[in-house]
């Protein structure tokens, strides 16, 4: 028969009571290891704080490396970016230089090169070492 | 013996070596999930209609819990039945085979109680009922509180058993030749 004492007597008898502390104290050390069951997390408030923080903090990175000029960047790098620098500063120089100096520079190259053929000397050179000529 | 029924479990001072594992166990799983929180895992447990359910596990937790199915199954998966026709020992309950045994209180020959010194101390035993059929114990029921009771319980109702049964007179005849 469905009754109050029927239903209440196994659970207060010795023997289940013993089982039902058993029971309960797993499921504390379950929860003191930290296990649980639950839904999908939802952002707290100290969760979107720090997601907060986290994103300003990757903004002034991001600041930083805008106010970093080109040039002081590289200086922060290793040791080959110096020679970049140096190539960029000489690029600038002659992109800065007049246009009639540049056209001088260009012919006075031409003209040295047509004088002299250095690869000719230098066969020239081979040849009287090896006895050919 | 009126038609009551008396139902002996084991007792759960029978089980203090795997309690005092299972504590031990608890207090490990414990350090050791603080001590590797990469023991932790945490995954999706189910899914119903949109709704899920995760489930956060300490790996070192299955280590209580296999303690504590071990101490609670010994005390649930048997016990033994005295009624007013004899003694029935059911085995197995929570398991795949389960063994039924009775015998009669006028079948048995003799009841023996076997303890140790913790048993002792703690009053619990084995308890096992030979009967005429077979020479070896036919019936064995170990982690039974108070045996000594229960074997004096069962000498009684045997030997009223067997004073109360009627005495079959043969009566032999002679066939002369």
């Amino acid at each position: 028969m469905l009754s109050l004492k029927n239903i209440l007597s196994p659970l207060v008898d010795k023997k289940n009571l013993i089982t039902i502390i058993l029971v309960a104290s797993f499921f504390a050390v379950y929860r003191i290891s930290g296990g649980r069951i639950h839904g999908p997390e939802l952002p707290s408030s100290d969760n979107f704080r720090s997601s907060i923080s986290e994103e300003a903090s990757s903004e002034l990175d991001y600041s930083e490396m805008d106010s970093i000029s080109p040039g002081a960047a590289q200086a922060r790098t290793k040791q080959p970016s110096r020679e970049y620098e140096k190539t960029d500063s000489e690029l600038a120089d002659a992109f800065n230089a007049p246009i009639e100096e540049s056209n001088s520079d260009l012919q006075a190259d031409n003209d040295s090169s047509a004088q002299k053929d250095p690869s000719q000397s230098d066969f020239d050179d081979i040849e009287k070492s090896l006895g050919l000529r | 013996m009126s038609e009551q029924e008396l139902i002996i479990r084991r007792v759960w001072r029978s089980q203090i070596g795997t309690i005092a594992l299972y504590i031990l166990l608890c207090f490990a799983c414990i350090s050791l999930s603080r001590t590797f929180p990469a023991s932790v895992v945490d995954g999706l447990l189910f899914k119903i209609s949109g709704l899920e359910v995760y489930l956060t596990l300490p790996l070192f937790s299955l280590l209580p819990l296999a303690a504590l199915v071990t101490l609670c199954l010994p005390i649930y998966d048997g016990y033994m039945h005295v009624d007013s026709r004899g003694i029935e020992l059911v085995l197995g309950i929570l398991s795949l085979k389960q063994r039924i045994t009775r015998i009669r209180f006028e079948d048995i020959r003799s009841i023996e109680i076997g303890q140790s010194i913790l048993e002792r101390l703690l009053d619990y035993g084995t308890i096992g009922v030979s009967s005429a059929a077979t020479d070896s114990v036919e019936l064995s029921f170990n982690g039974v509180g108070s045996p000594r009771e229960i074997q004096d319980f069962l000498q009684s109702e045997r030997d009223r058993r067997l004073r109360v049964a009627p005495k079959n007179i043969i009566t032999e005849v002679a066939v002369g030749d």
